[in-house]
């Protein structure tokens, strides 16, 4: 009996440990906003920062930690051309119509449709209940809460040039700035609102045409002896309403243009046409010569004048500021000082002085013309040196942070001021955006230590995407842990504190991995540390404690007893067993390669590639093994299919992602890379070590480059890779699309002599080729993973691991085209046509099966279409005779199944989930229009589906419905929207049911999927309460099975 | 004098004719239409601001505070619109743009094709439920399940099974016990024995 249950308690355990915690990785967006194109600071009542972005998109973000309050992304149909915010409301204009958005929330309080034929000047300001559209012959009030046209004023085209718009929003005045094209003399439009004739009006009609009482237009000019041009945007100094605008070809001086007095002139004048004599104040140091002069910003008491001069590819730009004040007797400008910036762009450096830190660029800013500051940002290779030039003092700071090898260039520089904790003390943050897209909020005035110099930073960086690997975190630690301890870098965890230190605690884990974990290394490390990186350390182990304590008293036992407590508090053991952390490797277009720690939802370490210097970008990623990556760029934006005609360089680099360096990169000026693809060597399973004994890895991968010229390139080039590509180079098949033809080439390897297999490399020849209709435009080519699935027809499906599928977009005929191609022979094993057919399509391939979407332009629907190639294995003597042995002339003949869905939402791209050993259902992920991820199960997409109900449970299947089912318990990212997306990645993890899904666009997301929850995994439906139940009912008649054994009748009766 | 053809008015008159086709096919500017609607959801006055999509993006509308909508000056054509919401799940429509007229009809592009009326009234068809619920403690599901079925026969077998044994008469056990040989888990069970040698001893 007692065998029994011992039985019965050990099933019920194996079911309990075979299945696995529904705990997996949670679900993560990583939401992004892209290259900013322009910004406003102070933007509602929370003193938000509006920005515009390159993306389409206009976006809130909190100035105290960069976070997106929210975002408004526009279709790529709908261009974005303008916005501005302002603490009351925000606009923003599109070529369609023009949106009111309440500042705080994002809420559209009201949108209407403009009718402005050309936009070819349009600017926004935002007042208290109107907004401000000046185009190029009229200037528009407009009404916030019905955006009906209050105020509208005409100016002659022919007469006057629009350059530049100013407002003084304490006024509600507008001055328009131009040039007269007949005089070619600057002309000003001075608008003052008519206040009180508003008063006694009748409310306006919603009618756009009739407009209310016109403002006061007073039109001025210079003095026309005077003979002034006007070359640079002039700017406006708000409280002492002085325009000031800059002459560079006569007279090198900047000129002063009080309104005040033009107004009084205006009141009197009856025709409303003022000619006035300007002060103007030459400038010293202004040197005559190919150059170019701007005011770039100013303050009440400062403004820049930058001049650049261009040479032979050399441009050399210097910053002047100077400090003025305005006299009080003479009512003109005095100049006090005046300091030069210098800036070298070219390419050759030019050694100054010491040779140290010679290179350094400035970025002048202030968004508040009535504020008192004017900063340059200058940057160094290895540091920002901020100045903040005001009235009364001169503040300068230098943060070593911010190197340039890892952030690029300054892009843009904007200033913010706003309470950070206390709420008298207004302060000023820079907003600085680099060339790798990274936003940072930085702030020098603060008296605390220089680690609290930077507030926030933003990676944009996620926005330019261009590829990514998905690497098993798994497989990564075991370098991990013998490589990271050996090189314990105390700059790094400097730098990497300076990030973390206002963070949540689960984000320093990695911080603490860092730490060694013998205490004789701690206590070495720790007596190099500064006092600053022990007193951060501390203050994060024990931030109560160390707030009691002025001094610093460093306690290692401590430090590793705290260590130990976080990996058990947050090491997700699951996670790391069954794989489901990953390490994203990614590269954007502006050449970093990151790496993204999916456990920590951040990037974790960069690298940046020395592209730049020809202006070239990234374009593929490989992987060579566990430990190496490779990655292919290229020069002047040229493609990889080679067809750009300017395309001069390809550049290559691997990088070891273990240790974060670099290993190689390099420039090839010779030849252009037409196609890339990565194959995988055969595996003898030996590791050999080096001379000091340590392990070497060797390639599992290599890539083959084909160049323009026809010639083959193989990396890394080793010995091993060549040989091992000796042995496999008759299986490799290589199809490139050359766009220009049209055409779909296949290469293969060949060698002259087969006896001589030393010496002799194979060289690459056509195979086949297919030449397309013009109008067809190859969208698509998917290629089927051949890893994946073996050569061999199963239950009469059809697999082949050297087949491709091919995507065309008819655009005149409205069809699409999909064409099935097997590599080795060239032959067309299907080709299917779609009717009112347009893009988007995706195409994808797995296993004996091609699913595909389009947009249905008859239907107005997308239409999901499966394909499942079966083996018509009677049709072919060869293919029964020879089954074991199966050769591409005698392949079986194919059977196409096809069957069409709709699916009623609009998809923009669609990916396809992956699983260990493709046991699994498979999943399709939809992008869909409205930001959902949608996961599809591949049991839906099955040709053999009937109407018929009865003969359909027969089979096992579900019987045919026209409309794919569009559950919300099936979109993947639940209620955070994945904007833009470019691509769905899938990768698999050592549960066989879970999938590894990464979507990528605007936003990055990712997460472990389980599509039928089979297998190794407890279902949703799985009741742990019933089996705590049986557990326990088992338990008492356990115990009392061992009361009753004494039982003399139970005796009697078992025996 | 001048000779008048027949056959050159003919041509002249078709030319013409052609021409004037051509100029009226250039000239007629494509109809656009305006549509316009409602998000209402119901128990709820001030519905949440969502955003409308017409052909997944090609024209965008948000809703405002009452939960109109509308879309000015759209082509006519045949569209499909979609309400992007993230509480509520609305069925997407069909809309016929003033193709035939000035009118504007709709039909729902799922299964339903229920006909909607101009200007559009959009209600939800559900809420959005992300996550599927975890089911409540039910006994009867509990016995069921193999788990229960488990308990079941292991009671059986603990209380019930020597009952039935002690009622059966003691010739007739050992004629089971013969006739299952003591090989087999049911005999064992039965006989209680653990070695069928024993068995074929003690007759």
């Amino acid at each position: 009996m007692k065998i029994l249950f011992t039985l019965a308690l050990l099933l019920i355990f194996f079911q309990a440990s075979f299945c696995i915690s529904t705990e997996q990785t949670k679900k993560r967006v990583h939401e992004g906003i892209g290259e900013i194109v322009r910004s406003d600071l102070e933007c509602g009542s929370s003193s938000g920062i509006f920005v515009q972005t390159e993306s389409n998109m206009v976006a809130l973000l909190k100035p105290k930690n960069g976070e997106i309050v929210w975002k408004h992304k526009f279709n790529e149909k709908e261009k974005l051309i303008t916005s501005t915010c302002s603490h009351h409301s925000s606009v923003v204009l599109t070529d369609r119509k023009i949106l009111v958005v309440q500042p705080n929330t994002g809420k559209v309080l009201n949108e209407f449709n403009h009718n402005f034929n050309t936009i070819t000047f349009s600017k926004l300001r935002t007042g208290k209940d109107h907004f401000v559209v000046v185009l190029d012959d009229t200037i528009q009030y407009r009404e916030l809460k019905t955006g009906n046209i209050k105020y509208s004023t005409k100016y002659s085209k022919k007469e006057f040039e629009l350059a530049s718009l100013l407002l003084n929003e304490e006024s509600n005045s507008v001055v328009v700035v131009g040039i007269n094209k007949k005089r070619k003399t600057p002309e000003f439009l001075y608008l003052e609102e008519q206040k009180q004739k508003e008063k006694g009006k009748p409310k306006g009609t919603d009618k756009e045409k009739k407009v209310n009482q016109e403002p006061k237009l007073i039109k001025f000019q210079v003095d026309s002896d005077n003979k002034i041009k006007l070359n640079t945007k002039p700017t406006l100094l708000r409280k002492q309403s002085i325009v000031l605008y800059l002459d560079q070809e006569r007279t090198k001086s900047v000129n002063f243009l009080d309104l005040n007095s033009i107004i009084s002139q205006g009141k009197t004048s009856k025709d409303n046409n003022v000619i006035i004599t300007v002060e103007s104040l030459p400038l010293k140091n202004l040197k005559s010569g190919n150059e170019n002069l701007q005011i770039i910003t100013s303050s009440s008491s400062h403004f820049v004048v930058v001049q650049e001069q261009y040479g032979q590819g050399l441009t050399k730009s210097k910053a002047f500021i100077y400090k003025f004040k305005k006299s009080n007797k003479k009512n003109s400008i005095i100049l006090i000082a005046e300091k030069e910036y210098n800036n070298n762009k070219s390419k050759n450096k030019k050694e100054k002085g010491n040779g140290k830190e010679t290179e350094s660029t400035f970025w002048f800013s202030n968004q508040r013309s009535d504020s008192d500051f004017v900063t340059c940002v200058q940057q160094t290779e290895t540091k920002l040196i901020i100045t903040s030039y005001s009235s009364e003092k001169t503040i300068n700071e230098e943060i070593d942070y911010f190197k340039r090898n890892d952030y690029g260039k300054i892009k843009n520089v904007d200033l913010l001021f706003f309470n950070l904790n206390s709420k008298k003390q207004i302060l000023p943050f820079y907003l600085i955006e680099f060339e790798d897209l990274s936003l940072h909020m930085v702030n020098i005035n603060q008296k605390t230590t220089k680690t609290k110099n930077i507030l926030w930073g933003r990676e944009e960086a996620l926005t330019d995407i261009i590829d990514l690997l998905i690497i098993p975190k798994k497989t990564l630690n075991i370098y991990q842990n013998s490589n990271e301890n050996n090189k314990f870098d105390l700059e790094k965890i400097k730098q990497s504190l300076q990030i973390k230190i206002d963070e949540s605690k689960k984000k320093m884990t990695s911080f603490y991995d860092k730490i060694p974990k013998s205490t004789d290394e701690i206590k070495k490390h720790f007596n190099l540390a500064t006092n600053e990186i022990k007193q951060t350390i501390y203050s994060i182990i024990n931030p109560s404690e160390y707030s009691k304590q002025p001094g610093f008293k460093m306690d290692v036992k401590k430090l590793n007893y705290v260590k130990k407590n976080w990996h058990l508090k947050f090491e997700d053991s699951n996670s790391q067993k069954f794989d489901f952390n990953k390490l994203l490797v990614i590269i954007t277009r502006n050449g970093n390669v990151y790496g993204f720690s999916t456990s920590e939802n951040q990037i974790i370490w960069k690298i940046r590639l020395p592209i730049s210097e020809k202006s070239g970008s990234l374009d593929q990623i490989f992987r060579i093994n566990d430990k190496q990556i490779f990655i292919i760029g290229s020069s002047n934006n040229a493609d990889l299919d080679g067809n750009n005609k300017q395309s001069k360089s390809t550049f290559i680099a691997m990088i070891d992602i273990v240790n974060k360096e670099i290993i190689e990169s390099k420039w090839f000026e010779q030849w252009t890379a037409k196609q890339a693809i990565s194959i995988g060597l055969k595996d003898d399973g030996d590791d050999d070590g080096d001379d000091n004994g340590n392990k070497i890895i060797r390639p599992r991968k290599v890539v083959l480059i084909l160049d323009n010229q026809g010639d083959y390139h193989l990396f890394p080039k080793t010995e091993y890779v060549l040989k091992s590509f000796d042995l496999i180079y008759n299986q490799v098949h290589f199809v490139v699309m050359n766009k220009e033809t049209n055409t779909l080439l296949c290469y293969h390897f060949i060698k002259d002599d087969l006896f001589k297999t030393t010496d002799n490399p194979p060289k690459p020849e056509i195979k086949w080729t297919k030449q397309f209709d013009k109008k067809e435009e190859v969208t698509q080519i998917n290629i089927n993973d051949e890893s994946q699935y073996p050569d061999k027809h199963l239950n009469n499906n059809y697999y082949n691991p050297y087949m491709i599928s091919l995507l065309t977009y008819n655009k005149e005929e409205k069809t699409i085209t999909v064409l099935i191609i097997d590599t080795v022979s060239g032959k067309i094993i299907g080709n299917v046509k779609n009717y009112d057919a347009s893009l988007p399509a995706t195409i994808q391939h797995y296993a004996n099966k091609l699913v595909y979407h389009y947009w249905g332009t008859k239907v107005k629907t997308t239409v999901m279409s499966v394909i499942e190639l079966k083996a018509n294995a009677f049709s072919s003597k060869h293919y029964r005779q020879n089954k074991k042995n199966i050769l591409y002339q005698n392949r079986p003949m194919v059977t196409l199944k096809k069957q069409s869905y709709l699916f009623p939402s609009y998809v923009n791209v669609m990916g396809v989930s992956k699983s260990k050993d493709n046991v699994n259902q498979k999943g399709l992920v939809l992008a869909l229009s409205t930001g959902d991820l949608f996961l599809l199960s591949d049991s839906f997409l099955n040709p053999e589906r009937t109407l018929n109900v009865q003969n359909a449970m027969k089979l096992g299947l579900m019987p045919y419905t026209t409309y794919l089912p569009h559950q919300a318990k099936n979109i993947i990212n639940d209620n955070e929207p994945v904007l833009q997306v470019k691509d769905i990645k899938s990768d698999h993890t050592e549960i066989e049911s879970t999938s590894f899904i990464v979507a990528y666009g605007l936003d990055l997301f990712y997460d472990c999927v389980t599509i039928d929850q089979s297998f190794d995994k407890i279902d949703s439906q799985f009741n742990f309460s019933a089996l705590i139940i049986t557990m326990l009912v088992l338990i008492i008649a356990l115990i009392a099975m061992q009361r009753m054994k004494g039982n003399k009748n139970v005796k009697t009766n078992w025996n | 004098m001048k000779v008048f053809y027949p056959t050159t008015l003919v041509i002249v008159l078709i030319l013409s004719s052609l021409f004037s086709l051509t100029s009226t096919a250039t000239t007629t500017k494509t109809k656009v239409c305006d549509v316009e609607g409602k998000v209402y959801i119901p128990g709820i006055r001030r519905p949440e601001q969502v955003k409308i999509l017409l052909n997944g993006g090609e024209h965008t509308a948000y809703t405002l505070r009452n939960g109109e909508f509308k879309f000015s000056s759209i082509e006519s054509g045949v569209y499909f619109l979609e309400v992007d919401s993230k509480n509520y799940a609305f069925s997407p429509l069909k809309i016929d743009v003033c193709t035939k007229g000035q009118t504007i009809r709709a039909k729902t592009a799922d299964e339903t094709f229920k006909t909607v009326r101009h200007p559009l009234k959009l209600t939800p068809y559900s809420p959005k439920v992300y996550y599927e619920k975890g089911q409540p403690l039910n006994p009867l599901k509990i016995f069921k399940s193999p788990m229960g079925i488990m308990i079941a026969v292991s009671l059986f077998s603990m209380f019930i099974l020597p009952k039935l044994s002690g009622s059966i008469d003691p010739e007739e056990l050992k004629q089971m016990q013969q006739e299952n040989g003591g090989g087999g888990l049911l005999g064992k069970l039965l006989g209680g024995v653990a070695n069928p040698q024993q068995s074929n001893s003690g007759r």
